[in-house]
Formats: C-alpha cells, sequence, structure tokens
C-alpha cells in the first residue's frame, strides 16, 4: 500500500487497521456472490435455473438466505461446553481473513507497489500456518457441541488437516527454490514477463497437488469428510444454526476464495497478464490498478469455479482412503518434485523441470494405458 | 515416581436414523464402533409400519391393487401385477395376450426408472451431487410415459385382477421409441461420470464383498445377489407373463462387492431396453382385460407367486376363501432380507462405507416396515 | 511406474466426467418453472374426482352409490331422497379430498355414461379431472361437498381441458378458490 501510504500519510498500524476492515467489510459480499455463482453453475451443469425467485434473476438470494440465517434462533445444545461452542465460529472464520493480509490484490503500477496489506518476508509462510488454524475451531466445535457426528466430524477435520498440510507446504517449496523468496509480491514478480514464466508450468506437479490440497483444506468435495452429509450429517457443524452457522458457511466461501488467491499468487502470476504489459497501462497508475486487479480476480474466480465444477461431478472419498492419498501418494510426489526442482534449479536451468514431468507422464500413459485397461471390471453375461 | 493410571477407553454407540439424510426411508442402524470402525450394527425397522398385508383382509380384489402400489412407491408397477397374478392363479383366470405383454413392458421401464433412482441416490451417498439430476431427469422422461397410460406417475394402480386397468393411448408407443433412442446415450453419459471415476472405484472396489454362500443363506435376491456370481433371476429361471418370449441376457457380477453392483444395475438397464423394444414390437392387439363381475369374487385357494423385481425376489402368498377378500395375505420382500443381512457385511467396515453398503443394497424402507 | 499410470488413467477419467457434465451447461434446461409455467396433462391425468354437470348444470349421477361402495380408502358419502316424484334425488354428495387416493376406481364403476348431446363432458358421472392443487388451511377444507364437486368438473373435466390446451391454470384455479369459498360460506 505504498502508494496509499505517501498519500493518506498515516502511521502504519493505523494503515493496517484500515486495511483489515476493508478486507472484512469487502470479503462479505465476495461470498455472498461466490455462494450464489456456486448455485447458479450447479445449476447449470444439472440443467436447472438455479435459484431464480429472490431479487431479478434470484440475484438477491444469498442475501435472503443470509436474513434467513440471522433471524433464525441460536441453538446451544444441552450439556454442550458453552465457551467452545461460542468460540468456534470465531476462531473457524478469523484465519480465512487473517490470510488476506499478505494477498495483493493489484498493482498500481511502476514503483508504487503493490495493493496489500503487508509484504512480510514470510507471506507464503504466514499464509500456510494462518490457514491451519482452522482446524482448531473444527476440533473445538466437534468437541463442544456435545454429538456424536460432530466428534467425527472434529476428529476427521483434525486427520485431514495434518496430512493435507504436509503436501501443500511441500508444494510451495519447488517454487520457492526458484523464486527464492518467501514474499507474495516477490513471488509475483519472479513470474513477470508473460504466460511461459508462471510457475504452474515450470512446476505443474505442484500446481496440481496444491489445488487437491487446497480443496481438503477448505473441506470441498472430494475432501469433505469432515461434514459429508450422508455420513455425518452435517460433521463438526451439526449443532450450529443461526449466526453461528452463518459464520461457518461464510467462513468456508471466504477460504475457497482464499486459496484460489493463494494459488493464483503462487502459480498463476498474481496480477500479471499473461502476456507482457504494453507500456500504456503499466503507465497510469489508477488504470493499471484496474487492470491488474481485473487479471487477478479473473484467475481467482476461475479457480473458484472450477472447484465448484468439481463438486457438480465428483463422489467424496472415504476417510482412510483420503490419508492413504495424502501421505502415499501426494507426499511422496511433492518430494520428488521439490529434489527435481533442486537438481535443475542448481544446474540453472529450472524451467525444464516442468517439461521433464510431462514427458515423464506422457510415457506412463503412452506405455502403460493399454494395459490397465485389460483390467476393467466387467459384469459376465 | 508417578502413579500408572490405567486409561480405558470405550466403544461409542452410534444411532444412525431414523433422521438421517441418507436411510432411505427411516431406517434406524444402531452402530457399536471403536473409532470409525463398526464393532456391531443393530438395524431397528417399523417407523413406517402401515400395516399394508391386514388392509389386504379388508378391501376387495377390486381396491387393494390401488393400495398395494403403497406397499413400494418405488417399484408400484411390479406390486400391483404380483397382486393381480395371484388372484388370478387362484381362480385360474386367462388373462387377454395384450394385457400381458403390456404388464411386461411396463415392469421393465420401471425397472429402468427404480435403477436410476438408486443410480441418483447411491451417487448422492457418495458425495456426488451432479448425478441425482441427471438421473431423476431421466426418470422424469419414464414417469411421463407411466402417466400417458395411466394418469398417474408414482402410483399408478395400473394391473387389476384380470388385465390392466388403461389402454396405451395412440401417441404412446411412439414417445416409448423416443425415450428409447435418448436413453442408450443417457447410460453412456452416466457411466463416462462414473464408471471409470477414480475416486467412485475407491469407494467401491472390494467394499461390501460377501461369498456367494452368504448371500443364500441370508435368502439376498437380485442383483445384490448376481453380484456375487450366481446366475438367479426368476424372469429365467420361473418365467412369467411374457418373459420366456423375450430375448435378454442376465448378467453376472464376479467379486460381490459394491462395485460389481453398481455394473450389474447399469448392465441391466441396458437388457431392459432391449426387452421393451420387443415388447413395443410385438405387442399384440385385442382386449386388455376379461370381463368380469363387479364384484369379483376369487375361489377358495392359495397361491404363492413371486416377480423379480429391481431390487430382487418380491413375493406375495395369497389365501382366498371365496369371497370377494383375500383371507390372507403375506409380502415377501428383498429389503427385508437386505436389512437384516446388513448387520454380517457391515462388521469391521468404517462407518464412511455404511452408507456405500446399505445404498448398494438398493434397500427402500417402505418396503421393509409394509 | 504403476502408480503413475493409476495417477495418470484417474486424471483422464476425471477429466473426461466433468468434460460430460461440463457438456451439460450448454443444454438446454429442463425444469418446469412451476407455478408460472405448468407442463401439459396427458388427457388421462388422475386428479380430483368432479361431478362434471350436465348441459342444465345439475349433476348426471343418479345415486347408485357403486362408487361409494368400492372407493378404497372410503371417502365418498352420499346422501339421497325420495322427491315427490319418487325419484331419487342427490342431496348432497361428499369427496373428502384428504382421503382420496386418486385411484379413479369410482369412475371405473359408475354406471352413468352420458353422451355428448346432454353434456358438455362426455363420459361417467363421476369422473377424475385435472385438478392437482389442493392445499387447504384446514382438513375441512378439502371436504368437497356437491355444489364444489360440480364447480370442479366443471373447471377441470377432461373434456374441457382438451378444448382449451395450454390454457394457464392459475387463473382456473383462482376462480375455483373464489367459487369454492362463496359455496362453504353460504
Ligand atoms: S378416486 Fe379413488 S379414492 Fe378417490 S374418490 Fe374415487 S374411488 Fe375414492
Ligand atoms: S357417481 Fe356414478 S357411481 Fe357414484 S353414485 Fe353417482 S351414478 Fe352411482
Amino acid at each position: 500500500m505504498n502508494l496509499l501510504q505517501s498519500l493518506l500519510n498515516l502511521p502504519e498500524p493505523l494503515m493496517g487497521a484500515i486495511g483489515a476492515l476493508l478486507i472484512t467489510l469487502g470479503m462479505l459480499p465476495v461470498a455472498a456472490m461466490l455462494v450464489l455463482w456456486e448455485r447458479i453453475f450447479l445449476g447449470k451443469l444439472t440443467q436447472r435455473p438455479g435459484p431464480n425467485r429472490v431479487g431479478p434473476r434470484g440475484l438477491l438470494q444469498t442475501i435472503a438466505d443470509a436474513l434467513k440465517l440471522l433471524t433464525k434462533e441460536d441453538f446451544t445444545p444441552k450439556d454442550a461446553d458453552r465457551i467452545l461452542f461460542f468460540l468456534a465460529p470465531l476462531i473457524f472464520i478469523v484465519p480465512s481473513f487473517l490470510v488476506f493480509a499478505v494477498v495483493p490484490f493489484g498493482h498500481f503500477g511502476g514503483t508504487h507497489g503493490p495493493v496489500l496489506i503487508a509484504d512480510l518476508r514470510t507471506g507464503i509462510f504466514f499464509m500456510v500456518a494462518v490457514f491451519s488454524l482452522h482446524t482448531v475451531g473444527i476440533l473445538m466445535a466437534g468437541w463442544a457441541s456435545n454429538n456424536k457426528y460432530s466428534l467425527l466430524g472434529g476428529i476427521r477435520g483434525v486427520a485431514q488437516a495434518i496430512s493435507y498440510e504436509l503436501p501443500l507446504i511441500f508444494s510451495f517449496l519447488g517454487i520457492l527454490i526458484l523464486s527464492g523468496s518467501m514474499s507474495t509480491v516477490d513471488i509475483i514478480k519472479a513470474q513477470g514477463g508473460g504466460l511461459h514464466n508462471w510457475f504452474f508450468l515450470a512446476q505443474p506437479v505442484a500446481f496440481l497437488v496444491y489445488l487437491a490440497c487446497s480443496v481438503a483444506e477448505v473441506n470441498r468435495v472430494p475432501f469433505d469428510i469432515p461434514e459429508a452429509e450422508s455420513e455425518l450429517v452435517s460433521g463438526f457443524n451439526t449443532e450450529y444454526s443461526g449466526m453461528r452457522f452463518a459464520m461457518f458457511f461464510l467462513a468456508e466461501y471466504v477460504s475457497l476464495f482464499a486459496t484460489a488467491a493463494i494459488a493464483t499468487i503462487v502459480f498463476l502470476g498474481g496480477w500479471l497478464a499473461p502476456f507482457p504489459e504494453p507500456a500504456v497501462i503499466t503507465g497510469s497508475t489508477l488504470g493499471y490498478f484496474f487492470w491488474s486487479a481485473g487479471w487477478f480476480l479473473l484467475k481467482v474466480f476461475t479457480l473458484v469455479t472450477l472447484a465448484m465444477w468439481v463438486r457438480g461431478t465428483l463422489p467424496r472419498l472415504r476417510a482412510d482412503q483420503l490419508m492413504d492419498f495424502a501421505w502415499k501418494f501426494l507426499v511422496p510426489v511433492v518430494l520428488v518434485n521439490l529434489f527435481v526442482t533442486g537438481l535443475l534449479a542448481l544446474w540453472g536451468r529450472w524451467a525444464v523441470a516442468g517439461g521433464l514431468w510431462l514427458a515423464l507422464l506422457l510415457w506412463a500413459l503412452y506405455g502403460q494405458s493399454r494395459a490397465a485397461k485389460a483390467e476393467r471390471r466387467q459384469v459376465v453375461y | 515416581m508417578p502413579e500408572l493410571v490405567e486409561v480405558r477407553t470405550e466403544g461409542m454407540v452410534l444411532n444412525m436414523g431414523p433422521q438421517h439424510p441418507s436411510t432411505h426411508g427411516v431406517l434406524r442402524l444402531l452402530l457399536r464402533l471403536d473409532g470409525e470402525v463398526i464393532k456391531s450394527c443393530t438395524p431397528v425397522i417399523g417407523y413406517l409400519h402401515r400395516g399394508m398385508e391386514k388392509l389386504a383382509e379388508h378391501r376387495t380384489y377390486v381396491q387393494y391393487p390401488a393400495i398395494i402400489d403403497r406397499f413400494e412407491y418405488l417399484t408400484a408397477m411390479f406390486t400391483g401385477v404380483l397382486y393381480a397374478m395371484c388372484a388370478e392363479r387362484i381362480a385360474g383366470i386367462e388373462v387377454p395376450p395384450r394385457a400381458i405383454w403390456m404388464r411386461t413392458l411396463m415392469l421393465e421401464l420401471n425397472r429402468i426408472a427404480s435403477h436410476l433412482f438408486w443410480l441418483g441416490t447411491y451417487l448422492l451417498d457418495l458425495g456426488a451431487n451432479g448425478l441425482l439430476f441427471y438421473a431423476m431427469r431421466d426418470r422424469e422422461l419414464i414417469l411421463n410415459l407411466f402417466e400417458e397410460v395411466c394418469g398417474a406417475r408414482l402410483l399408478y394402480s395400473y394391473a387389476c385382477v384380470g388385465g390392466v386397468r388403461f389402454d396405451n393411448p395412440p401417441s404412446f408407443e411412439r414417445h416409448v421409441r423416443e425415450f428409447l433412442k435418448i436413453f442408450l446415450d443417457r447410460i453412456r453419459d452416466y457411466e463416462s461420470i462414473v464408471t471409470e471415476n477414480p475416486v467412485f472405484l475407491e469407494r467401491v472396489q472390494e467394499v461390501g464383498c460377501y461369498s456367494p454362500e452368504l448371500a443364500l443363506q441370508y435368502a439376498v435376491s437380485g442383483p445384490p445377489l448376481r453380484s456375487t456370481g450366481i446366475r438367479k433371476d426368476l424372469r429365467k429361471d420361473q418365467p412369467y407373463l411374457a418373459y420366456d418370449q423375450v430375448d435378454f441376457a442376465v448378467p453376472i457380477g464376479t467379486k460381490g462387492d459394491t462395485l460389481d453392483r453398481y455394473l450389474l444395475r447399469m448392465a441391466e438397464m441396458r437388457e431392459s431396453l432391449k426387452i421393451v423394444e420387443q415388447c413395443l414390437d410385438r405387442l399384440p392387439d385385442g382386449n386388455i382385460r376379461v370381463k368380469l363381475p363387479n364384484v369379483v369374487k376369487i375361489p377358495a385357494g392359495e397361491a404363492y407367486l413371486a416377480l423379480e423385481s429391481p431390487r430382487g425376489e418380491v413375493g406375495a402368498y395369497m389365501v382366498a376363501n371365496g369371497t370377494d377378500k383375500c383371507y390372507r395375505l403375506k409380502l415377501r420382500c428383498p429389503s427385508f432380507n437386505h436389512v437384516q443381512f446388513l448387520p454380517v457385511i457391515l462388521l469391521g467396515e468404517r462407518i464412511s462405507d455404511v452408507m456405500a453398503i446399505f445404498g448398494s443394497l438398493d434397500v427402500i424402507l417402505p418396503e421393509v416396515d409394509r | 511406474m504403476d502408480v503413475l499410470t493409476r495417477a495418470f488413467q484417474g486424471a483422464k477419467a476425471i477429466a473426461e466426467g466433468l468434460a460430460t457434465t461440463f457438456k451439460h451447461v450448454t443444454r438446454s434446461q429442463v425444469t418446469i418453472g412451476y407455478p408460472e409455467v405448468r407442463s401439459e396433462l396427458p388427457a388421462a391425468f388422475r386428479g380430483m374426482p368432479g361431478l362434471p354437470p350436465d348441459k342444465s348444470g345439475n349433476t348426471t349421477c343418479i345415486g347408485c352409490l357403486a362408487c361409494a361402495r368400492v372407493c378404497p380408502p372410503q371417502c365418498i358419502f352420499i346422501t339421497t331422497s325420495k322427491g315427490e316424484d319418487r325419484k331419487l334425488r342427490i342431496d348432497d354428495f361428499i369427496v373428502d379430498a384428504n382421503l382420496c387416493i386418486m385411484c379413479g376406481l369410482c369412475e371405473e364403476v359408475c354406471p352413468v355414461t352420458s353422451k355428448e348431446d346432454k353434456t358438455d363432458y362426455p363420459g361417467r358421472a363421476i369422473q377424475l379431472t385435472h385438478l392437482y392443487e389442493m392445499s387447504a388451511y384446514c382438513h375441512e377444507d378439502l371436504v368437497f361437498h356437491l355444489p364444489q364437486l360440480i364447480a370442479i368438473g366443471q373447471e377441470f373435466g377432461r373434456q374441457k381441458s382438451k378444448d382449451l390446451p395450454g390454457q394457464p391454470r392459475t387463473a382456473c384455479y383462482s376462480r375455483l378458490a373464489v367459487h369454492v369459498k362463496e359455496l362453504t360460506r353460504g
């Protein structure tokens, strides 16, 4: 917020507070929009109209839902641990917003600096660390509700978070080698110059692993076992209603946005356009702000839509298979990826890493797919 | 030295249902858990008891076909036809050929509708949202066909003693053929989403396996039995209606796991399509029901008849005593046996698999509780 | 390599599934926006039973009670009396829509069959109409008496609906609602 800082000339803590306020207020409509978009998109996927009752073309549906949740009775189950029960949604919701402290939403162009609250030198690290706080909220909610489904959901949530944070962090390590910095701004800057420099090309495996892990982080299909509806009713938030449920709900969508934002920063070049930016745009401060923020939001939106699309298609994994997938597949894969990236970085040809991986995958397809196809089970007539 | 304290752990009792998002009606499962692993399971049934069998003793042969639809509302055609066939068997009533073929046609369409409903809800049990809507969309096409013939979408009261109550409207054949044309594509759509999906395969492969012997001991029937590799299908073994004149295959599974049951049902839908087509081609003209007196009286006698419903063997044992109401009607439903089979196959499985296994048996609760 | 192959095949299958679901985005919507848009009912549709009137507006029922006898949930109640001309008069004809299961047996057993010269609704004296919206605030409102049944038959009789395809049913229903309200008040 270099430009704003110089314009307003306020002390840093005050600027931070203003930024936090902006984020908190700004994320509410964003989350509302995501909920609406998810419902519309899922409707389109299944040939339904989606919400179409409240407001013009159903656009006010989320507002109506929010009002409904606000006016509902705030119910606390008998024998619940009241303090924890009260705290859980708060602890669940805060990290989702906190992540945005280091998310650069755009850039003011030239030397005016990026649009973000704090350019921490440990930006990525901060994100991951803060994000894992969710788990505490899940466990608290599960424990405090005095409900067996909630408890199972809470336990599953913790197990899942522990398993998936590891490959998630490891998937970043390759990037850190390439960019040489943990700061979100530096990582984006390292991807400048056009699409071919974006890290998802250099690190396709890390990108896919991150996508899988981030879906697990925000508890969505196919990794939504903490709240698996058909098994645990609603999992850790079964007993919540009214405003507190709304908090869980809100946090879930803000987190979805946050994980997509992280992916955008780390793998998709953040605010950068996929081609070298013309000087006309980089020159004007306000113009470049809208230009860069537009690209950033577009990328985030695409990733969010991808998550929704997956939700409309895939079933969910079982709890133990989820762990298997994380420990036996994702972790080794990212470790190998890290190793390869390290070696190639050492030789200064890191861009080759992506090609190498791709070649490996293609080879696997070419050589083996036919043999495996014969194994497919069929009924006997 | 600190004192050693023995920490005792105990199993958890989880009461799944009767109000649970995916118990397919109102089944209650008392699960004893060790962590997520099931140590014992006790199904509690009876929440949906409506006295179907007792009611049969107080309703005439004309009235009861309208009520028996409620016995099993996803395959209402089957129970209606079953009741009518029982009465006809005792009284020795010859049903006109057109009615026989019409019944066959409707039963097979209903089988497809039921399997579609299973497919959608089963995938929902596994956590996939989208397919439910596709399956329902296509089931709707079949329900439209039913509505066109008998005016109802769910509870048809189609069959009656001596034939069927409604004749086809002229547009019916064309509509069925249109349905046949698009439906193969739709099945391919489902398969492209589901069959090879690694997440789905993980969830169903080697899950809920049981041996053919065990299945036979518990009188499991229908696709859950055929999935173990036993080729037992009443349509072939003791052909009724026109099944001995149509050409179809009975697919069987190899392993007896949940994947086999899924594959079987998909294959059965294809076979049903074949039967429907043959029925349409060979539908004879003529009467749809024999003329019976206003008050139908069935002479004393008894009969047991069973049909191959989408869920398995659904049977009826009827004792008639010469009046216009039967003396006793006992309904045998596959779901009941499948529910009693649950404690055996759920032992040692995980709680996430309860619904994967239970769903794969395609149990429907109104049938169990009747 | 087995792991890699499986991973690749899995990814391929998932991509295929995603492609199939995405294909549906472009397809037209199948939902019918119910209260505004109504699907066309087939002629055979079995809705609420009604008593379509003859040309003079009276029921064609002769009071034989065959329908009341056959009705599986026993929801038809008919009161008749002998008039001065010693003919059977229908005093009241009640169909309790709370109980009716719309099986159509009453129509099947009814001995009266009117031809087109006598009525606009050729067929049996009691007919299953195309009325299917019968929500009410209390059970009593769903106990339909003779005038209401005639009104139902008049508005929703099958013959009529064949003449007027695609006529929005909302209008019909609100008219009926007003009609029924007046009758119940009176
Ligand atoms: S439709 Fe059936 S239930 Fe309704 S009144 Fe007629 S006979 Fe009775
Ligand atoms: S409606 Fe038909 S069956 Fe019923 S009493 Fe009147 S004439 Fe008889």
